[in-house]
């Protein structure tokens, strides 16, 4: 399981290509599950949020689970906003994270059982 | 680097669009709609199978990469209407992603290609939680499909034409048509930085 702590901000240009280059890069190590801990980050603009959907879809395509965790307000407004909660399995706890990637499951269909 | 790039629109209105943005650019020679430096144009018709059937048989010697450019609609209001955005992560309706290495520099967004127009807003919501990508086109599949054939490296560039509740019914709008206009020069400009000897 891997566990990425972001901090700052992901916005158009250096930040948003370096986030997308380190998700292709454990993408490749192909690992039983993705969480990214994003309560460090204080920003996101529409390029970071369109690298995630983008690697959330192929992060399912191959199996792996990828899940949010504990994402500021001003982010999981965001998220709401553009409906983006609705495809993005985002969790409140870390320990409910890792539970719902060790179950392996790549749909986030099936959260409503599991959010907290 | 040797070659040209080939530009594939779905409408006249985008080549012209381009080809006014364009130095030196003139008309033909046929199949191409126009041509410039380094660079030719070809208008392939709307949807997959107008685009399958113009490009199926063009023969691509001395072409060394293949952009599609054109307009989306959107599935989520992450991205706002007039976006220029490279679709690097290309998804079938049968499930398949079509990833493309290249890179423009441009703001990126997957894409999902469907065989006609989606015009209401419940299908689009629909096709969001099913698929999960950001905007949809009836293109793009076809177009990734037929260049990896041919083993060319490709890209998918869009303009988002509009937002998921209020689907545009009319691609080009004096609106659209300013928008699309800025974005075929940002397109074109992101072309040349990548492409062309410095």
């Amino acid at each position: 399981m891997v566990v990425i702590n972001v901090m700052g901000t992901i916005t158009l240009g250096e930040s948003s290509k370096k986030f997308s280059d380190y998700l292709e890069k454990i993408l490749q190590e192909r690992p039983k599950g993705v969480i990214i801990n994003m309560d460090k980050i204080d920003y996101v603009d529409s390029t970071g949020i369109g690298e995630l959907v983008g690697y959330l879809s192929r992060y399912r395509d191959e199996k792996i689970p990828l899940a949010l965790v504990n994402p500021r307000e001003r982010i999981l407004k965001l998220l709401t906003i553009t409906g983006l909660e609705k495809v993005f399995p985002i969790f409140e706890e870390m320990k409910d994270a890792l539970k719902w990637c060790e179950r392996g499951d790549s749909n986030p269909h099936s959260l409503s059982a599991t959010r907290s | 680097m040797n070659g040209k790039i080939l530009i594939v629109t779905a409408h006249l209105k985008e080549a012209k669009l381009l080809a006014a943005s364009l130095s030196g650019c003139v008309s033909g020679p046929l199949p191409y709609r126009y041509s410039a430096p380094g660079m030719v144009i070809l208008v392939a018709g709307q949807g997959e199978e107008s685009l399958r059937r113009s490009l199926v048989s063009l023969p691509l010697t001395g072409i060394r990469v293949l952009l599609l450019f054109g307009t989306a609609g959107s599935l989520t209001t992450v991205y706002a209407p007039g976006m220029v955005l490279e679709c690097p992560w290309v998804h079938t309706l049968e499930g398949d992603i079509l990833v493309s290495p290249l890179s423009l520099g441009l703001p990126r967004a997957s894409i999902l290609a469907v065989p006609g127009p989606v015009i209401d807003p419940a299908e689009r919501e629909e096709l969001f939680r099913e698929h999960g990508t950001l905007l949809v086109d009836m293109e793009s599949g076809g177009f990734v499909k037929i260049v990896k054939e041919r083993g060319l490296p490709w890209a998918v560039v869009k303009v988002v034409s509009d937002t998921p509740s209020e689907p545009d019914t009319f691609p080009f709008s004096v609106e659209l048509d300013t928008l699309l206009r800025e974005n075929a020069r940002v397109f074109l400009g992101a072309v040349q930085e990548v492409f062309c000897d410095h």
